[in-house]
Parts: structure tokens; C-alpha cells; sequence
């Protein structure tokens, strides 16, 4: 099963999970305001630095073969004789690449930290417990509903109604059903007992929480966000 | 002598979405002094766990319910103090270990109660190290916890109510999702908390591991209190003492000197052999996995497939019923080649969480189910009925043939699952801990509806530790080592011994 939300690996030099936070929106906004290809060239090149500090090698290099074949496309119809019917194509080629660095940053984010530094972080952001406490819930439900969502299928399958595409397309409702099922009242239960567990743990007592994971602001971590900053603003005064 | 838990007369009726249900507990009295250790026990539904509930606030608190009498909690009063307040006093450890964790990681987890406690950090982290070092858990830091097995979880779970440093602590069933090496922790655990003078309450089907820990035992029925014996008269509880009780066994040894009296396996019934040339697994590249060669199964014997967390026996179980495709395999029915998907159309796996395989709203449409996957639309309305029905009686479902699966025990739950299983006509059966947490009437049950399924001719496979289930049901146990089989004999008289040996060491 997988491990925790999606963390996989320690990064060379830690990245504040604020930062990691601040990155995700500031990439967003510059990678979609920009589309010409030395900028967005130069956005992935440093989103490619940032997985390879997080050891996400595999990945990163997944990632620059799809990019190199989007280049590829882009020069192949930029200089075909016949443009008309490639433009569509063009088109789908350069919106799809404007989402790549954002998606390489999202995954560099849920690659390399921890659940407890999340909360860590929004612990020292002053969020109100309303928000962290189903945050932190969220989390934990997620791997639980993947461990339970295996079962189904193994179930379903020993049952003779396996979740396989014929079922899905010939007897949807049926099937629908026979998922909805067990994964509502399976996960009632558990729901159940984490909150009666983490009641007894002094979970909504009125202290201040204490927070043990440590999460620190370093050199690095303001370079980036000076480095984002200024690619937005690039991005901005280039029009 | 001081005492910390006190309940005077207490009764308590739950109430579930506006209706009373019937009392749970009947003017019950304990009095626990300071730094004993009371094993609550008794057949299920008898109250025990509501006890512990009424101790860490649970009750009423959470599941609400009425409550008349008096408990007090080392000067505290869990029915009227807020759940945060009690949690200072009482530390709680439950029954399934998948579902008491709130964190993802496991160090954040010990530290939870206390930092929900505001503590100073400081102070946590240093709480943090002892209880690291008492119960040898460096290992066992910073890992996710889905990654944990049950007894591992287990221990984290032990830890966090460590770190809390309650006076008071709380288990219910804490045991009956653990394999034998668990409990040997667990009982390790509970020893070093004795010694530090904690008062421990801990209800329990399975006694034999808190036999030499126990300050008292008490048994409850129907939400009274029937006996309570003091530590020197526990050892005097003959087995046939017990078993009229409901109860579990307190002595593995005992345990092993009933005869073995069966013998199935030459009843001259035609029976099919399953014959697995190769079974072979790998699931990580440093080559853990499975690898069997040359095993055979017969139709119409109960098989027990023991061996500690990790050995492979649920890949054993996903392979053989097909569930693995990745698997390499050369499986033989009477010399005939059966293939992965066949083999999934043939067989059933009733798992530990049987939630996850109801998927009817009602007992009798969850036969249906198979019936009509089995029929297609062939088969008349009438006919089918009646075969449920009878299916129905054979798994003594009739009762509560229309009621919300949902709504039924555990034990219930399961029976209904093999009622699917049967109306499906699966031919090879296989049960995941089928007995963890039930006590001895509905572990005989069990018992007895595996020896139904034998006796129709059904391949019955039962992934346990259960040493009682084993004593009562099986004729076959195969024991697995690393993903390999150590061991394989009929059970009987002159092999007992062998299975004795496994339990001990």
C-alpha cells in the first residue's frame, strides 16, 4: 500500500513545506501568463532542479521526455509548409506544456513532505484548528479509503461481478452499487473509531496544541521564493 | 488501599439514534485499588467493553446512553467531565489497530495526546525518549503508519498512551488483531506498566496470556458481574470451567492434552486433490514473496495455514484463489491444469473485515446475489427462493434473513459471507483470521461451519492462530516460514505435539 499521502523521499537541501506551498501558486501564476518558449523553457528548467533535489529522478526524466517531445512537436508544425490542420494540434501542445511545470512542482510538494510537516506548517501559519483538524482527517482517510477500495475489487471479483469495463458500461447502476455499498458503510465505521480513539487521546480539549515537528525558513528556502517572485514579475511587465 | 477506579451500582442503557436499547450493564460494583491489574472477560455482548467505555468517558460521552450510579476515576467523574479532561487520567487502547490512529506518521502519533495536552515541547520530546528506550522502538520512528503490521501497530498504539503517562489505562480486547509474537509484546508491554504502578483494565476474550499478570479476573454476563476471582484462585479454573462460562482457555498446555479426535481425511468420501506444482511470488525486488513447490491440498479437509506476520499466508491465499495474476503458478485439479481465472470463478475468501464483501441490503438478497450470478437469468423466481432459503437455515441465518447486513455482529456478518459463498457453489473456501476477537460459543461456531463446508466437499483453507479453532476444526496444518513451508502434517494424536511446540517457542 502506498505510504503516506504520496511522501517518498528526503530532498538534499530541505525545503520549508510553506515554501513548497508558496512555490505551487506562485508557478502557477507565472507558467500560465507567459506562454513563450524561452520562459517557459526557463520554468522547467528549474522545477527539474527542484525534483532533482528531491531525488525524484525517474520522474524528472519522465517528465523531460514528454516536455522534449512537446518541443518537438512545437518546431515540427512551426515550420511545416502546411500549418492549417497541425494548429489544433499546436494548440493542445502548448497548453498542455504551460501545466507541466505546475505539475512538477505539486508532485515535488506531495513527494517529499511529510503529513506532520504540513500540519507543522500550518501550525506556524496561525490556521485556526477548524481547518487543520479536517486537513489532518483528510489525510489520514486517504490511504484508508485506497486500502478499502483494494478490498472491494477483490471482493467484487470473488463475487463474479468484477469492476472491470464490461460491468461498468453493461450494468453501471448495479455496479455502482455494489461499490457504494461496502465503501459507505465501511468507512462509517472507521470514521467511528478514529474519532472515539482520538477523543481519548485529548483531541478539541481547549489548550493550545503543541506542535513537535519543527519546520524552519532557511536561505534557500527565501532564494526560491525571491527566484519565483521575480519570474511573476517578468511574467507580468513582458506584455 | 487506595482505590482508583470505583463504581458503585452502575447501570447503563446505550442509545442508538433515539431508541434505548437493551441494558448493557445492571447494577455492576468494582472497586480497582491503585496499580492492580482486573481482566474483565465474558461471552460477547455480556458489557465488558461498555465498562471500559464508562472508564475513559466513551460512555456517555460518545456513544450516548443512559447512565445511573456512580463512577469515579481517581477523583474525576468521566460521565460529566469533558473527553479532554479524562483523557489526562485514563489512556485507551482498542481492539483494531487500523483504526485508532488519527496520524499518518508514527512519531507524530506517541507524541499526540501530549501535545494535545499543550505540553511543553521540550518536556514531550524527553517523554518521547524514555518510552522509546522502555519499549525498544527506535525502529519503529518515523515510519507511515500503513506500513506497520498489526502487532507494530499495536505497540505504537501503546506507546502513545505511554508518552500520555496516564495513570489510568484502558484495553479493549487489545489482542484479537495480533499474531503470537504480538501478544508476547503486548503481555511485555503491560508487564513494565505494572511495574510502574499503573491501574490496568483490560477486557479480553483471550486469557492465557494475562493468566500470570492478573490481579483478579472478572466475568460478566448479560451485564452483571457472575464471578470474581482473585489472583491465587485463577490457576484453579479447570478448562471445563471455562467452556461452560463461554470462555477462552487460560492455559495453552491444557489446551493440548484434549484428545484430537477425528480422522477425516479416510472417510471415504471422494474427494478432489489440489495439487500446487509451483506457486512462486515475488512482490520487491530484494526477492521477498512466496515459493511453494510440490504442495497438495485435499477436498473435504479443513487445512490451517499458520505462520507469523509476513510469512506469506495471505499472498498464499490471493494466489491460490487467483486474486494474484502476477503470480507464476502450475495448479493441478486431479491433474488438470487450472488456470488464475478459473480459479477466481471457484473460489471464495471470507477476509478479517467482512464489511468490505456485503454488498446487499438484506441477508437474503446477499445470496440472491450469488444465485444470479451463478443462474444468469435461467432459473425461476420460486426455485431460487427456496434455495435460499434453505442455505439460509443450514448458516441458522433464517432469523434474520431480512435484516441490513450492517446491522449484524461480526460473527453474523461472516455467516452471511459464507452463505454467498455457498449459494455461489465456490468449491475452494478460505478464511483470514476467521476467530480473531469472538469468544468461545461463536469461535465454535466457526469451528462448526468450517467442518460443514469440509463435509460438502469444499476445499477449507483457515488462515489462523487460533490455537482453540485449530484444536476444534482442523485436520491439516501447514505451517509457513518466509514465504516457504516449514511444516505439513494431518493433526492428530501423535502430532499435537508438533503444534504445541510452534505455540510455545
Amino acid at each position: 500500500m502506498n505510504t503516506e499521502l504520496g511522501f517518498q523521499k528526503e530532498s538534499f537541501i530541505y525545503i520549508d513545506p510553506r515554501t513548497k506551498l508558496l512555490l505551487l501558486i506562485l508557478c502557477s501564476f507565472a507558467a500560465l501568463r507567459e506562454p513563450r518558449l524561452l520562459f517557459q523553457g526557463l520554468m522547467f528548467v528549474l522545477t527539474f532542479l527542484l525534483l532533482i533535489n528531491g531525488r525524484q529522478y525517474i520522474y524528472a526524466c519522465k517528465m523531460l521526455l514528454v516536455y522534449a517531445v512537446m518541443c518537438g512537436i512545437h518546431f515540427f508544425v512551426a515550420n511545416a509548409p502546411e500549418k492549417n490542420g497541425l494548429l489544433v494540434l499546436l494548440m493542445g501542445v502548448m497548453v498542455f506544456r504551460m501545466f507541466v511545470p505546475v505539475v512538477m512542482v505539486f508532485t515535488f510538494m506531495i513527494r517529499t513532505t511529510r503529513v506532520s510537516e504540513f500540519l507543522a506548517a500550518f501550525h506556524k501559519m496561525h490556521m485556526p484548528k477548524e481547518i487543520t483538524i479536517p486537513f489532518s482527517v483528510m489525510f489520514r482517510f486517504f490511504p484508508t479509503i485506497g486500502e478499502e477500495w483494494t478490498n472491494i475489487r477483490n471482493a467484487m471479483k470473488i463475487r463474479g461481478f468484477a469492476f472491470n469495463l464490461k460491468n461498468v458500461i453493461t450494468r453501471p447502476a448495479f455496479i455502482y452499487e455494489c461499490v457504494i455499498v461496502p465503501l459507505l458503510s465501511d468507512t462509517v465505521i472507521i470514521a467511528d473509531e478514529i474519532s472515539a480513539a482520538s477523543l481519548c487521546r485529548g483531541l478539541g480539549g481547549s489548550e493550545v496544541r503543541t506542535c513537535v515537528t519543527e519546520t524552519k525558513m532557511g536561505v534557500v528556502d527565501y532564494l526560491l521564493i525571491i527566484i519565483a517572485i521575480s519570474l511573476n514579475v517578468v511574467s507580468f511587465f513582458a506584455y | 488501599m487506595l482505590t482508583t477506579v470505583d463504581f458503585k451500582d452502575v447501570s447503563y442503557k446505550y442509545n442508538t439514534d433515539g431508541k434505548i436499547e437493551k441494558q448493557s450493564l445492571r447494577d455492576v460494583n468494582i472497586s480497582i485499588p491503585r496499580g492492580k491489574l482486573i481482566v474483565i472477560t465474558g461471552e460477547s455482548g455480556c458489557g465488558k467493553t461498555t465498562v471500559g467505555r464508562l472508564i475513559n468517558g466513551l460512555s456517555p460521552k460518545f456513544y450516548d446512553g443512559e447512565l445511573t450510579g456512580n463512577v469515579n476515576v481517581s477523583g474525576i467523574d468521566p460521565s460529566t467531565s469533558e473527553l479532554c479532561e479524562t483523557a489526562k487520567v485514563v489512556g485507551s487502547i482498542f481492539q483494531n489497530p487500523r483504526t485508532q490512529f488519527f496520524n499518518v506518521d508514527t512519531t507524530s502519533e506517541i507524541t499526540f495526546a501530549c501535545e494535545n495536552r499543550g505540553l511543553p515541547k521540550e518536556d514531550i520530546l524527553k517523554r518521547l525518549n524514555v518510552v522509546v528506550k522502555e519499549l525498544d522502538i527506535e525502529k519503529l520512528l518515523n515510519r507511515s503508519i500503513f506500513e506497520l503490521s498489526g502487532g507494530e501497530k499495536q505497540k505504537i498504539a501503546c506507546a502513545s498512551v505511554a508518552t500520555a503517562d496516564t495513570e489510568v489505562i484502558v484495553m479493549d480486547e487489545p489482542s484479537s488483531n495480533l499474531d503470537l509474537k504480538g501478544i508476547e509484546d503486548l503481555k511485555r508491554v503491560i508487564e513494565k506498566w505494572k511495574a510502574k504502578n499503573k491501574t490496568i483494565i483490560v477486557a479480553e476474550h483471550r486469557l492465557y496470556y494475562l493468566k500470570d499478570l492478573a490481579d483478579y479476573l472478572v466475568i460478566m454476563k448479560d451485564g452483571k458481574i457472575i464471578k470474581q476471582i482473585g489472583r491465587e484462585e485463577i490457576g484453579n479454573l479447570g478448562i471445563e470451567d471455562l467452556q461452560k462460562l463461554g470462555l477462552r482457555t487460560l492455559s495453552i498446555p491444557e489446551l493440548f492434552k484434549a484428545k484430537v479426535e477425528r480422522g477425516h481425511s479416510d472417510s471415504g468420501r471422494p474427494s478432489s486433490n489440489y495439487h500446487i506444482g509451483k506457486m512462486i511470488y515475488r512482490y520487491d525486488k530484494e526477492g521477498r514473496g512466496i515459493c511453494i513447490k510440490d504442495l497438495d491440498i485435499k477436498s473435504g479437509e479443513v487445512t490451517a495455514l499458520i505462520g507469523f506476520n509476513g510469512a506469506g499466508k495471505s499472498t498464499f491465499a490471493k494466489c491460490l484463489s487467483g486474486l494474484n495474476k502476477k503470480c507464476k503458478d502450475e495448479i493441478l485439479i486431479d491433474n488438470r491444469r487450472m488456470k488464475c481465472k478459473e480459479r477466481v470463478n471457484e473460489s471464495f475468501l471470507v477476509m478479517q473485515d467482512v464489511n468490505t464483501q456485503l454488498f446487499a441490503d438484506s441477508v437474503i438478497n446477499e445470496v440472491y446475489l450469488s444465485l444470479r450470478e451463478k443462474y444468469g437469468r435461467k432459473a425461476g423466481e420460486e426455485d431460487m427462493r427456496k434455495e435460499a432459503l434453505s442455505i439460509l437455515e443450514m448458516m441458522d441465518l433464517s432469523d434474520i434473513k431480512d435484516r441490513h447486513p450492517i446491522s449484524l455482529s461480526g460473527g453474523q456478518k461472516q455467516r452471511v459471507a459464507i452463505a454467498g459463498a455457498i449459494a455461489a457453489d465456490k468449491k475452494i473456501i478460505i478464511f483470514d483470521e476467521p476467530t480473531s476477537g469472538l469468544d468461545y460459543k461463536h469461535m465454535l461456531e466457526v469451528s462448526k461451519a468450517l467442518r460443514m463446508l469440509a463435509d460438502m466437499g469444499k476445499v477449507v483453507i483457515v488462515i489462523t492462530h487460533d490455537m482453540e479453532l485449530i484444536m476444534s476444526a482442523v485436520d491439516r496444518v501447514i505451517c509457513m516460514e518466509k514465504g516457504e513451508i516449514a511444516d505439513n502434517y494431518l493433526l492428530d494424536d501423535s502430532t499435537k505435539s508438533r503444534l504445541y511446540d510452534y505455540f510455545i517457542h
